[in-house]
């Protein structure tokens, strides 16, 4: 008999003798996900040479099945780099080429010295490349191989980790796979004094996610090996596991404090694990820092790396308390996030419209430069009302900032447009220009915005959203008084002065109107699992999806177009009739209250006709709830056309997979239940008891006081039955919430064997009802305006 | 119906509680899959060969009699926690039952298969003869167990649909490692590349299905599950 080592192909550790079919046991229980594509040779540098004119590849210097890392020579500049190859499977999935040169040009932009710098990218033959900074040196995982690492020197690298990572979280991008492979200790003797003798760089930034998006739904976790061959799942935080789709920043917390762990212990934090403290000579702040990152909770870790490191630094001072406030913070902050996502969404549109107005009035040549005022009311007012909603979420600010830059890229285009002294052109282009940048700003991490959206919003009223609404209201109210001061006030700046306040009411209004739309993005960026992200998930649904949502956007932008062009041409009570058509009329309604306290506060000051005010504001307030009701009427009206246009196949699947969780949660209530039925039996109850000690200790118990006996089992069985009613309380409760979705779901499907006809006749049908609800809205609507437009121009009507 | 409830370890359990045929096959199975972890963590704990045999086959036999897997239920958390606990509940009182056993007052109800016990011999004396505890051993082969069941499960699985042959070729393209490529692959089994990835991919997915209802083991949530994960993953590679 030979005693041979045999290893593990895959993870390189020693195959054990009895490895089931002798297959490393390691590998079979690591989620199954993390080895999708087939096994990665790396080429040969002689091999990959040939694609390079470039470079001189010199040498491999690492590998794992997501890619191979060489050194290279980059002879006109004289310097080394490094160069990571993929595997030519993945850069052949359909897709891969643009998120790759989408996430290169983003990690291109990275330049911090703690990040590993990304030079260029490529693809060279059959491997997409990225050219990086070279870094002499070793990583974690070989740092730790070679020795326990002093705690003083384990600080030092969290604590630059933790600088690198809030310096990409602050921009948006999350590491996903940070473990001791990607860290690297460069040698760089120059400046290891002030580093506590150590200078890391992290690598492979945001690669986990290019991999994850190409290869598969994002419901599956997937790693990127680079420096080893297969991802380990130890480092990933349990949301990875869960739901991979809304993983934030705080994933990279998690995965550090798992690092800072094993660099102070030598192990990993699995199961109950000891604190820190207790296996090295650090104190107990230390602990905290370690136990809040390793939180399995999001919410109740570090809110950012630089409170790590503050933590860190300071141990004598109270903890940094930056996590993110649940419950009413939080949710005013989806509330929030929600109108601004969709206000700064629209801007572009009410942008455009306020430019037209107020280029083609007679303001301009009173104000001069009035335009560019606008346009400014409008980048303050959305910055405020998104900024001031969204300041807790790290990667909210720049996706508000660049959806401020695609408002104005959209402002532009249609300004160019607005040469032709076609306004509605001008929208057309607008629209077409924001179809186009939509695909890019998803991906941009606009959906850091829309992912906060889920949760409870899904279960808020519409009234609810719309009470955000005189919030921005407020704010524009002061910009236009601000105006209405700097200018004096006079009877057409009063005009001017309500009929700019009406557009900018359209910029809050039109998210509201535009809500199939907003419906949709949140079901595209996958926000809302109440049920269209997984009808999204099919393609062909997706596609649907797509094309009513585009549909709907057009009335209203129609009806803009037509507002701009009516309201030049100075038919201004027109336009607002057109408005109310267009803008919903709960929205108004708050809008003309606004208006109509500031009208009203002008012209009292300036005479005695209130009367018209008053009687506006009455209405409008009346406007109120007749609003709100309509907007649950669309709500119904959308679910029924919805119904009516998905696929029945996606819809069945849907279907299936609620049934088979509602069988699930059957068994695990009947289960529980039983249990629960044989404590309430006094001597089931007893022997169940009894069964937690070993046969001495039972005998001596029952010897000495048998009536103690049954009274501790009593107490147990209390508690325990306390547990085992509410878990049965929590899974009736998902019972009753399944079959309502599984009865709702039944009712949006067609019966079988419908005709083209039926189909058309329910189609016709649920139109029918949408437009009733539009004609409902409009009619509040025209009346307040109607009455609004008699109180400001009162005195000179009568 | 529902995948991941209709393979615990618990719903083997209700089952085997039941006093009829299906409960007997059910606790047969229960025993065939898990002794052999006890086995191992007995002979860590100091059990000779003969008496870790004994012992695993009277707890088993005595699990059965007194219905205590009756009164096993999930509330109490993981099976694998519950079945060390009772079995370190049955050694302890053993030694003062043995000269009754002796005399002949045990019935047997279960017997181990002499050939697995050398199986399960085999693979304790594989076991490292470090520093682990008994409960590690008995986690670390609980992990073992658990993965051979899952092979073993979708070996007889593709056997029955007559591609075993299939099976043998493609399993180790579970753990991505040691593959050859497809190409390689198709040629073996006469096959195209493009089904071979198809074939590689529905077996990945069945046992990652598998594997899941496996782990699940009394956890409800899938938070559970990736912290049984965990800690048969740590298991392994201490």
């Amino acid at each position: 008999m030979t005693e041979t080592v045999l290893a593990c192909p895959s993870c390189a550790r020693e195959l054990p003798p009895d490895a089931p079919a002798g297959l490393c046991p390691y590998c079979l229980l690591a989620p199954a996900e993390t080895r999708v594509l087939s096994r990665f040779e790396p080429p040969s540098p002689e091999t990959l040479q040939s694609h390079f004119d470039h470079l001189t590849i010199a040498e491999e210097i690492g590998h794992g099945g997501m890619g191979a890392v060489y050194r290279a020579r980059q002879p006109r500049l004289d310097r080394d780099v490094a160069v990571k190859v993929l595997p030519p499977d993945l850069a052949a999935e359909p897709g891969f080429g643009d998120r790759f040169a989408r996430e290169a040009r983003t990690l291109a932009r990275l330049t911090h010295p703690a990040i590993v710098g990304v030079h260029d990218f490529g693809q060279a033959g059959p491997y997409a490349y990225l050219v990086m900074e070279y870094v002499e040196g070793i990583n974690l995982r070989e740092r730790l191989a070679s020795g326990p690492i002093a705690p003083g020197e384990a600080l030092a690298i969290v604590s630059q980790v933790c600088d690198a990572l809030q310096y990409a979280h602050d921009r948006g991008i999350v590491h996903r796979d940070i473990k001791p492979e990607n860290i690297l200790l460069a040698e760089s003797p120059a400046d290891s004094v002030q580093h506590g003798g150590v200078r890391i760089k992290i690598a492979d930034f945001g690669l986990a996610r290019v991999v994850t998006d190409v290869i598969g739904p994002v419901s599956d976790p997937r790693l990127t090996g680079t420096h080893q061959a297969v991802g380990t799942p130890h480092y990933m935080a349990p949301e990875q596991f869960a739901t991979p789709q809304s993983v934030d920043h705080r994933a990279d917390l998690f995965s550090l404090g798992v690092v800072f762990y094993e660099m102070l212990t030598g192990q990993l934090p699995l199961g109950r694990f000891a604190p820190p403290s207790e296996r090295a000579a650090v104190n107990e702040s230390v602990d905290r820092v370690v136990l809040k990152s390793l939180d399995p909770e999001p919410d109740r870790r570090y809110g950012s790396a630089s409170g790590v490191k503050h933590d860190l630094e300071h141990p004598d001072e109270e903890p940094a308390d930056d996590s993110p406030k649940a419950d009413g913070p939080e949710k005013i902050r989806e509330w929030a996030g929600r109108t601004a996502t969709a206000a700064a969404d629209r801007a572009a549109y009410a942008a455009t419209a306020v430019h037209e107005r107020v280029a083609k009035s007679e303001l301009p040549k009173r104000v001069g430069q009035m335009a560019w005022i606008d346009s400014l009311a409008i980048a303050a007012a959305v910055f405020a009302v998104a900024g001031v909603s969204c300041l807790p979420a790290n990667d909210a600010f720049p996706s508000i900032v660049f959806l401020l830059v695609a408002a104005v890229a959209s402002l532009l285009v249609a300004a160019a447009a607005r040469r032709h002294d076609v306004s509605v052109f001008a929208g057309g282009v607008a629209r077409v220009g924001e179809a186009i940048a939509a695909p890019f700003r998803r991906s941009l991490r606009g959906d850091g915005l829309l992912r906060p959206l889920g949760g409870p919003l899904r279960t808020l009223p519409e009234p609810g959203r719309l009470a955000l609404v005189p919030f921005g209201l407020v704010l524009y109210g002061v910009v236009a008084a601000i105006v209405g001061v700097l200018r004096g006030f006079d009877d057409e700046v009063v005009d001017d002065a309500a009929g700019l306040l009406m557009f900018l009411a359209v910029v809050v209004g039109l998210p509201l109107c535009y809500g199939w739309r907003d419906r949709i993005a949140v079901a595209l960026g996958q926000t809302e699992p109440d049920r269209f992200d997984r009808v999204a998930a099919d393609g062909s649904s997706r596609w649907a999806i797509n094309w009513w949502g585009l549909l709907a956007t057009i009335p209203p932008t129609v009806a803009i177009c037509v507002i701009v062009d009516t309201a030049s041409r100075g038919n201004a009570t027109f336009a607002g009739m057109v408005t109310g058509i267009a803008v919903p009329a709960a929205v108004v309604a708050f809008g003309l209250a606004a208006v109509l306290a500031a009208a009203a506060a002008i012209r009292s000051w300036r005479s005695d006709r209130m009367q018209w005010g008053n009687w506006a504001a009455a209405l409008a307030l009346v406007a109120l709830p007749v609003g709100a009701i309509g907007w649950q009427l669309a709500e119904s009206t959308e679910d029924t056309l919805f119904g009516l246009t998905l696929g029945a196949a996606s819809r069945q699947s849907i279907l299936t997979r609620i049934e088979q969780r509602i069988t699930t949660n059957e068994d695990a209530a009947a289960m529980v239940s039983e249990s629960l039925r044989q404590l309430d039996d006094p001597t089931e109850r007893l022997v169940a008891w009894l069964d937690h000690f070993d046969e001495p200790t039972r005998e001596r118990m029952l010897r000495n006081s048998p009536a103690s006996v049954r009274s501790q089992a009593d107490v147990w069985a209390a508690v325990v039955a306390d547990d085992y009613r509410r878990r049965v309380g929590q899974f009736n409760r998902e019972l009753i919430e399944l079959r309502r979705q599984r009865d709702r779901l039944l009712a949006r499907i067609p019966p079988p064997g419908l005709t083209s006809s039926e189909l058309m006749s329910l189609q016709i049908r649920s139109f029918v009802l949408l437009l009733a609800q539009w004609l409902l809205l409009a009619a509040a609507t025209i009346g307040a305006w109607w009455l609004l437009t008699k109180a400001i121009r009162g005195p000179v009507a009568e | 119906m529902s995948p991941r409830f209709a393979t615990t370890r618990w719903s083997l359990v209700a089952h085997a509680a039941a006093d009829d045929s299906r409960g007997r096959r059910a606790l047969g199975e229960l025993c065939d899959l898990y002794w052999r972890p006890l086995y191992a963590f007995l002979r860590r704990s100091g059990s000779s060969e003969q008496d870790a045999e004994d012992t695993v086959q009277g707890f088993l036999a005595d699990l059965l009699a007194r219905g205590d897997v009756a009164r096993a239920d999930r509330g109490r958390g993981r099976f694998r926690t519950f079945l060390l606990a009772a079995l370190k509940n049955y050694a302890s009182k053993q030694r003062d039952r043995d000269a009754a056993l002796k005399r002949g007052g045990g019935v047997a109800t279960f017997r181990l298969d002499p050939d697995a016990v050398a199986g399960a011999e085999a693979a304790y004396r594989h076991e490292p003869s470090d520093d682990r505890t008994p409960e590690e051993v008995f986690e670390r082969q609980w992990a073992l167990t658990l993965l051979d069941g899952v092979l073993t499960e979708l070996a007889a699985k593709y056997e029955s649909e007559g591609r075993g042959e299939w099976f043998a070729a493609l399993r180790p393209t579970l753990t991505g490692g040691g593959a050859q490529p497809y190409a390689e692959l198709a040629a073996t089994l006469g096959s195209t590349p493009g089904a071979i990835k198809t074939a590689v991919s529905r077996l990945r997915r069945e046992y990652r299905d598998r594997l899941d209802a496996a782990l699940c083991d009394g956890a409800l949530s899938d938070d559970e599950i990736a912290d049984e994960r965990r800690a048969l993953l740590n298991a392994l590679a201490r």
